[in-house]
C-alpha cells in the first residue's frame, strides 16, 4: 500500500546501532540542557539528542511561531524503573521474602523522587519541546514499532490540514538485552525528522518499510522510523 | 435527528470508576454531589482512595492487570450501548505508566535480586506474557486485544500523554472520523495507580492530598488518587443515522499544545492550557462566549489550579461556570480525560452543570468556580486535560 503525504523532510537526526549499540554516544555534547540529562534514561537521552541533531541541521523551523511547531513521538515507558527500585527492594527483604511493611518503612526513602517521572513514555516529547520551544499540536504514541508509523502519518496530516507549519517527528527506544523476550536480535535506536509542507506528495510504500522492519533487529518504538530512514537511503518509488 | 453529515456523534458510553459502573449510575453520582472514596489501608500514606467499589472481572490473558480489566469492562459497555455498530472501526486508548504492584514485586522482581542487584539474565528468562511486569505491561497490549475482540480494521493506537492521554485519544478518534478514514471510533482511557507503588510515585512528587481533593479551594493541597476507565463510541453522523442510532452529544472541536516549560510542572501562567483552549474553540468555529460550562482539569494542586484558572480567565473571563469532578471521583490519571468527557456529555444530556465536591472557600481566582450542581441547559461544554510533560488537550462537546 502506498501512502501519499504532502510533506517534505527538511532534516534528520539518526542514531542507528552497530552490533545492537549506538557507539560513541555523548549525550552532553548533543543535548542543549545538560542539567536535565541526569533526569533522563538512556532512551530519552537518545531521543532528545536525535531530535536536537535534526533541529540543528535546518533553520526552517526557526522563523515559525512556536505555536505552529508540532511534535509527535513514538516512545515506550522506561523499563529501567525496576532497576531504580533495587535498593528499596533490597531494604524490603525479610527472611527471604518481600515485606510490604519493610518496604514502606525502610525502602521508600531510598527511591528517587522523580522515579515515576523518569519512567514516563512522554519524556522525549516533554524535554525536547521545552529545550527547543515547540508548543504546537502534539502526540505521544506507545504502540511498539508501529508507534513511529502513527506518529509520522499523523504529523503529516496535521501539516496537510494546516494545523502546523512544521513538526518534529521521531522515536527512540533501548531494547538491548531484551533478546530473551523477543527471541530475536535487539538493539537501541533513535530517529527524528523535521517535516514541513510540500506541494509534491511524499510517497511511502508501507509494505516495503514493513519488509525492512522485519529484517532489522528489534528496535521497539524506533523500529518503523529506522526502517523508513533506510527506505529513504535507497528510494524504491 | 438534526445534525450535519460530517458531524461526529457520541453513540455509546461505558464507564467504571469509584462511583460504580455504567453511565446512568455515573450521572446519578454526579447529581448526588458527594465524594466516592473509601478509606485507604492504614499502611498507606493517604487516608482516602477513589477505587472501584465492586470486584472487577479478571481477564486471564492479563493477569493482575487491573487497569486493562477496567478498560475491557468500559469498552464492552460502550459497544453494547451503541448497539454493536458495524463498519470500519478505529481504536484509540489513553494509558498510563504501569507501575508495578506489590504482588508483581513479590512474584516477579524480588526473586531476581542476587547480591543486592537485579540479575538481568535470570529475570529475562522469566519474561513471558504471563509473568513479569515489563512484558505483561506493554502499554499497547490492551489496544491489540480490543482490536481482536471488536474486529477493528481502522487505525488503532495507544496514546501516552500522562494525564492528558485519554483526551488526546478522543481527539485522535475525532480527527480520523472527520477525515473519513473510519466510520466508528472506540476512544477513551484507563488507569489504576491506586496501589502502594502508584501512590508512592505521587507521594514523592508531593502531588497527593493526605485527605480529600479540594479543587479551586483556598486550602487545596493535592489530589486524591482514583482509578477507572471510560470509553466512548464516536461515529460519523451519517453512519449513525443510517442505522438509527441516537446520539448523546457530538464532539465539535479539539485542541492540543505543549507547555514547553517543565516536565513535571505546568507553566505558572497556564500559557499552554490557554493555547489548547483557543485551538479547540477555533477548531469548533466557536466564540468563547458560546461555551456554557467548563469541566476543568482541576486537580486540587496549588500550582495546577492557579495556572488553569489564569488560563480560563484569559480565554473566557469570569462568568462561565467552571467545575472539577476530581473532588468526587479522584484523579484517574490517564483515564481522567475520558471520565471527564463523559461528565461533560452528561452535562449536556441532563441539562446540569456539575458542582465541585470539596470546594468550600474559593481561592482568589478570576473564574466562576461552581460549588454546587446547577440545573441549566448548556449547548457547548469544554473539557480540559493537562499532563506531566506539559501536554495539554481541550475537547469541546455540543448538543445534537
Amino acid at each position: 500500500m502506498i501512502v501519499e503525504l504532502s510533506v517534505q523532510i527538511h532534516s534528520m537526526g539518526v542514531f542507528l546501532p552497530v552490533n545492537g549499540k549506538i557507539e560513541n554516544f555523548k549525550a552532553r555534547k548533543l543535548i542543549p540542557d545538560r542539567k536535565s540529562i541526569k533526569l533522563m534514561t538512556r532512551s530519552v537521552q537518545l531521543g532528545v539528542a536525535a531530535a536536537s541533531v535534526a533541529l540543528r541541521a535546518t533553520n526552517v523551523w526557526q522563523s515559525i511561531s512556536p505555536s505552529r511547531r508540532g511534535i509527535f513521538v513514538s516512545a515506550a515507558p522506561c523499563l529501567d524503573d525496576h532497576f531504580d527500585l533495587q535498593s528499596a527492594l533490597r531494604a524490603a527483604h525479610q527472611d527471604g521474602h518481600f515485606s510490604l511493611e519493610r518496604f514502606a518503612t525502610n525502602g521508600m526513602s531510598l527511591i528517587h523522587p522523580l522515579w515515576l517521572v523518569r519512567g514516563l513514555s512522554n519524556n522525549i516529547l516533554g524535554f525536547t519541546s521545552s529545550m527547543w520551544d515547540f508548543q504546537g499540536e502534539n502526540m505521544n504514541y506507545c504502540q511498539g514499532y508501529l508507534g513511529g508509523k502513527h506518529a509520522f502519518i499523523q504529523t503529516a496530516r496535521a501539516i496537510e490540514e494546516g494545523r502546523l507549519e512544521c513538526a518534529l517527528v521521531g522515536g527512540a527506544d533501548v531494547l538491548t538485552g531484551a533478546e530473551e523476550i523477543y527471541q530475536k536480535e535487539c538493539a537501541e535506536a533513535a530517529v527524528f525528522f523535521v517535516l514541513g509542507p510540500s506541494k509534491d506528495a511524499m510517497r511511502i510504500d508501507l509494505e516495503h518499510v514493513q519488509s525492512l522492519v522485519d529484517t532489522q533487529p528489534v528496535m521497539g518504538a524506533a523500529g518503523w522510523l529506522a526502517a523508513l530512514h533506510r527506505s529513504l537511503e535507497k528510494p524504491t518509488i | 435527528m438534526q445534525g450535519k453529515k460530517n458531524d461526529i456523534w457520541i453513540t455509546g458510553i461505558g464507564i467504571i470508576c469509584s462511583a460504580g459502573s455504567g453511565y446512568d449510575h455515573f450521572c446519578s453520582a454526579l447529581q448526588s454531589h458527594r465524594i466516592f472514596s473509601s478509606p485507604a489501608d492504614s499502611s498507606l500514606p493517604v487516608e482516602q482512595l477513589a477505587v472501584v467499589p465492586s470486584p472487577i472481572k479478571a481477564i486471564a490473558d492479563f493477569p493482575n492487570d487491573r487497569k486493562s480489566w477496567l478498560a475491557m469492562d468500559a469498552a464492552a459497555q460502550a459497544f453494547s450501548d451503541a448497539g454493536y455498530p458495524q463498519g470500519v472501526l478505529s481504536i484509540f486508548m489513553g494509558t498510563g505508566l504501569s507501575s508495578i504492584t506489590p504482588r508483581q514485586m513479590e512474584e516477579d522482581l524480588f526473586p531476581h535480586i542476587r547480591d543486592g542487584r537485579f540479575d538481568r539474565v535470570a529475570m529475562a528468562k522469566d519474561l513471558d506474557v504471563s509473568k513479569v511486569g515489563p512484558r505483561r505491561n506493554l502499554p499497547h497490549r490492551l489496544v491489540e486485544h480490543l482490536k481482536g475482540v471488536y474486529e477493528a480494521k481502522g487505525r488503532c493506537a495507544t496514546n501516552f500523554s500522562a494525564c492528558a492521554a485519554a483526551a488526546q485519544a478522543i481527539a485522535e478518534g475525532y480527527r480520523v472520523l472527520k477525515r473519513g478514514e473510519s466510520d466508528i471510533a472506540m476512544v477513551g482511557g484507563h488507569d489504576s495507580m491506586a496501589h502502594p507503588m502508584g501512590l508512592l510515585s505521587f507521594v514523592v512528587l508531593g502531588a497527593l492530598s493526605n485527605s480529600f481533593c479540594r479543587p479551586f479551594d483556598r486550602s487545596r493541597n493535592g489530589f486524591m488518587l482514583g482509578e477507572g476507565s471510560a470509553v466512548l463510541i464516536l461515529e460519523r453522523a451519517e453512519h449513525a443515522r443510517s442505522r438509527g442510532a441516537k446520539p448523546y452529544a457530538k464532539v465539535v472541536g479539539t485542541g492540543s499544545s505543549v507547555d514547553a516549560w517543565n516536565v513535571t510542572a505546568p507553566h505558572p501562567n497556564g500559557e499552554g492550557a490557554e493555547k489548547a483552549m483557543h485551538r479547540a474553540l477555533r477548531d469548533a468555529s466557536l466564540d468563547s462566549s458560546e461555551i456554557g460550562y467548563i469541566n476543568a482539569h482541576g486537580t486540587g494542586t496549588p500550582i495546577g489550579d492557579e495556572a488553569e484558572s489564569k488560563a480560563i480567565s484569559r480565554v473566557f473571563g469570569d462568568s462561565i461556570p467552571v467545575s472539577s469532578i476530581k473532588g468526587a471521583f479522584g484523579h484517574c490519571i490517564a483515564a481522567a480525560g475520558a471520565i471527564e468527557a463523559v461528565a461533560s456529555v452528561a452535562a449536556i444530556e441532563k441539562g446540569c452543570i456539575w458542582g465541585t465536591v470539596g470546594l468550600e472557600e474559593k481561592d482568589d481566582f478570576s473564574i466562576n468556580a461552581q460549588k454546587e450542581p446547577q440545573e441549566k441547559s448548556v449547548k457547548y461544554v469544554l473539557s480540559n486535560s493537562f499532563g506531566f510533560g506539559g501536554q495539554n488537550c481541550s475537547l469541546i462537546f455540543g448538543a445534537v
